[in-house]
């Protein structure tokens, strides 16, 4: 089936079961203006508090300066708490906002496990739950965020594409892990290595974790790359980090030789790295996308009148894969100076 | 291996019981630690070269030396504050905070002499602040870099760095990043380090200033007493390193064409200060030389190229890393046994 009548199809689909449910149910008749004075009576004026690991991460702040326009333009307080990296802040700032009742609280979480507690007792103070990209074990009213396993698949089938033909330059590829007991790491590992399985001609001569640092990873990948100068591709796991395995690539002068695999929020440089080379392939989950997505489900939930911690729902985030040729001027979002 | 071990075996008896030394533990007990160093990172070679294809080729030694080259650039100017017996915290606040502002800078159309101007200029007044601090406010160099490491922090955090903790350089400085490049094959990172080297090896061991803050590590009130002007003394200290933490700043900057200026709250001053120490530069002050830090830093390369080539996972490696500091340290404790000197010294 063709992309084009994929689309129609599931069109169709949605057009059907809209038009299905609509007589199914019933819901009540509506106004224009009765809707846009539901909106104003359950949106305007409520308050979201969003609480990153750090504020002063690229992705993070995409996020955060994204979510912020689109609640300012519509009449909704938005406020940011920074724990800066710091795990026991995170928890104690939650627990504050708990106590603060704000309607509707957007956490990211540093593991499963830490906030867990306080993300229940959130949802039973009556407070709209949102976790974004790194889920806790404790589930909430909503997930948005990016599925690791599906982001390694497609990583390594990125891969496979550039180094598994005859016409490649090797089949040798390397890994650059982030940390390897993160849960984001562990699912593209599982994804990425189920891929591989498929593909025993795929030869993985190194797999090195640079926790997240651009500088360990460019030192481990330039004594790679002095030990198997033939590589055909180097894979990492945030183009934050991996900004250090291109400069590696290029110093070694092995640029579009070796090809660097990249993912992340589309947060700079990934586009100008891709523009220029440096990195071959980028599979962004779309920062910007993603606060859209967080701002259209705390609409929802606001209008919806739902019991906070009633329901689950999950809002994966779509993954393109964008190269020189594919990039455009919007495919990465630039942040502010301040 | 084993006669390092009979040297062990012979070496603390010997000395507690009084009694003559075996003559190959004596010939031992003369090594200095950076010497011990050097041999253990040979003996690391010879077995990395044995088990892995192109560990003994020129280009990977310059691979590895390029690895090592910040690190050991950073650990030149807390030799230098060590041997004076001090420790500078701060150095990575000059590092990172010093680059950041040149990639500032240069970001905002100015010269590049201007960007790195404005860069020196904060180092500057970094290694400035701690020197006047530790030596007229009398306060401890621990605690005092300390304060100023978190300090320039938040400051180039509102001031200057934005919203986001990395720097990008622009694609434009092209003559900047060519500090991270190579001449005649060589990394300019490590001709940096090396020049550097010589630089502060002739400093301390050739001119009386240098021979000066030997004096002030080894015994402050002495130097005093002798009329060296040990406050202003201080303050050089402070500066250099801070200074030397710049240029390390500069090189890092234009490898990775980027600068994270959240390495200030990382731990990397300990693996520079570690570097230092493992080589000799000992923290009670007036002993160690620019070869300490050359054999420190060269064993962590040589670790950190050989497991990076074996594969090893992150966990393996920090076991392997512990286990060889320790071991050089234990070598080196039982090699040169306390005496009332150290111990009068604090240690």
């Amino acid at each position: 089936m063709s992309k084009a009548t994929g689309k129609l199809a599931a069109i169709a689909a949605g057009v059907a079961a809209l038009g299905f449910s609509a007589v199914a149910l019933a819901g009540p008749s509506m106004t224009t203006k009765q809707l846009q004075e539901q909106f104003d009576k359950d949106v305007k004026g409520k308050t979201v508090v969003y609480i990153p690991v750090s504020y002063s991460v690229p992705l993070t702040r995409i996020w955060g300066e994204t979510m912020e326009r689109e609640a300012k333009a519509l009449g909704i307080k938005f406020e940011v708490r920074d724990p800066d990296f710091n795990t026991q802040r995170e928890e104690q700032l939650l627990s504050a906002m708990i106590a603060q009742h704000p309607d509707v609280l957007i956490v990211h979480n540093p593991n499963v496990q830490v906030l867990a507690p306080d993300l229940k007792r959130a949802e039973r103070a009556g407070i709209y739950t949102i976790q974004v990209n790194m889920a806790s074990k404790y589930k909430t009213d909503a997930f948005v965020g990016v599925q690791p396993n599906d982001l390694g698949m497609k990583m390594a089938e990125g891969v496979v594409a550039a180094c598994g033909g005859a016409g490649a330059r090797s089949h040798k590829i390397a890994l650059m892990d982030g940390e390897v007991t993160s849960a984001y790491s562990i699912g593209i590992m599982q994804g990425a290595t189920a891929v591989f399985k498929k593909h025993p001609d795929i030869q993985i001569v190194s797999n090195q974790a640079a926790n997240w640092d651009s500088k360990t990873a460019h030192d481990k990948a330039a004594t790679v790359l002095q030990a198997h100068p033939d590589l055909c591709a180097y894979m990492g796991w945030w183009s934050g980090q991996d900004v250090g395995v291109a400069q590696a690539v290029k110093q070694a002068g092995l640029q579009g030789k070796v090809k660097v695999f990249t993912t992340g929020g589309g947060e700079d440089p990934a586009c100008d790295y891709l523009r220029q080379g440096l990195f071959y392939e980028d599979f962004s989950y779309q920062a910007s996308l993603q606060a859209h997505q967080m701002m259209a489900i705390v609409k929802f939930l606001l209008q919806s009148h739902m019991k906070p911690g009633s329901f689950r729902t999950a809002i994966y985030s779509p993954v393109v894969a964008l190269t020189k040729e594919t990039v455009r001027p919007d495919s990465c979002t630039a942040i502010s100076k301040k | 291996m084993a006669a390092i071990e009979e040297a062990l075996a012979d070496g603390p008896r010997a000395t507690g019981s009084g009694g003559p030394p075996g003559r190959l533990a004596r010939s031992f007990r003369r090594l200095s630690q950076e010497q011990v160093v050097l041999i253990v990172t040979a003996v690391l070679a010879v077995i990395f070269s044995a088990l892995l294809p192109g560990f003994a080729s020129l280009e990977n030694l310059l691979t590895l030396l390029n690895g090592i080259a910040v690190l050991g650039i950073l650990s030149l100017g807390a030799a230098i504050v060590i041997i004076g017996r001090g420790l500078d915290i701060s150095q990575i606040a000059s590092l990172a905070i010093g680059a950041a502002m040149t990639a500032v800078v240069m970001k905002g159309g100015g010269s590049l002499t201007w960007a790195i101007s404005a860069g020196l200029l904060i180092a500057l007044s970094i290694g400035l602040v701690n020197g006047f601090v530790i030596a007229f406010v009398e306060i401890p160099p621990l605690f005092a870099t300390l304060a100023t490491n978190l300090l320039v922090f938040g400051l180039a955090r509102i001031f200057i760095v934005g919203s986001t903790y990395i720097v990008y350089v622009p694609d434009g400085a092209k003559g900047f990043l060519s500090l991270g490049g190579a001449v005649g094959g060589v990394p300019v990172p490590v001709l940096i380090f090396f020049g550097l080297a010589a630089l502060v090896h002739a400093f301390l061991s050739r001119t009386s200033i240098g021979r000066f803050i030997y004096a002030h590590g080894d015994n402050p009130e002495a130097a005093r007493l002798s009329g060296i002007p040990v406050r202003p003394l201080t303050i050089l200290e402070y500066v250099l390193s801070a200074t030397i933490g710049y240029v390390a700043g500069l090189v890092l900057m234009a490898m990775l064409s980027s600068i994270d200026t959240q390495i200030v709250m990382g731990a990397e001053i300990f693996n520079v200060i570690l570097v230092a120490v493992l080589g000799g530069v000992s923290l009670v002050g007036g002993r160690g030389s620019v070869l300490s830090v050359l054999a420190g830093a060269l064993l962590i390369g040589v670790m950190l190229n050989g497991m990076t080539r074996l594969n090893l996972s992150n966990d393996v490696q920090n076991i392997v890393r512990g286990l060889v500091l320790m071991a050089a340290i234990v070598l080196d404790n039982r090699l040169h046994p306390r005496d009332e000197e150290t111990l009068r010294q604090g240690e």
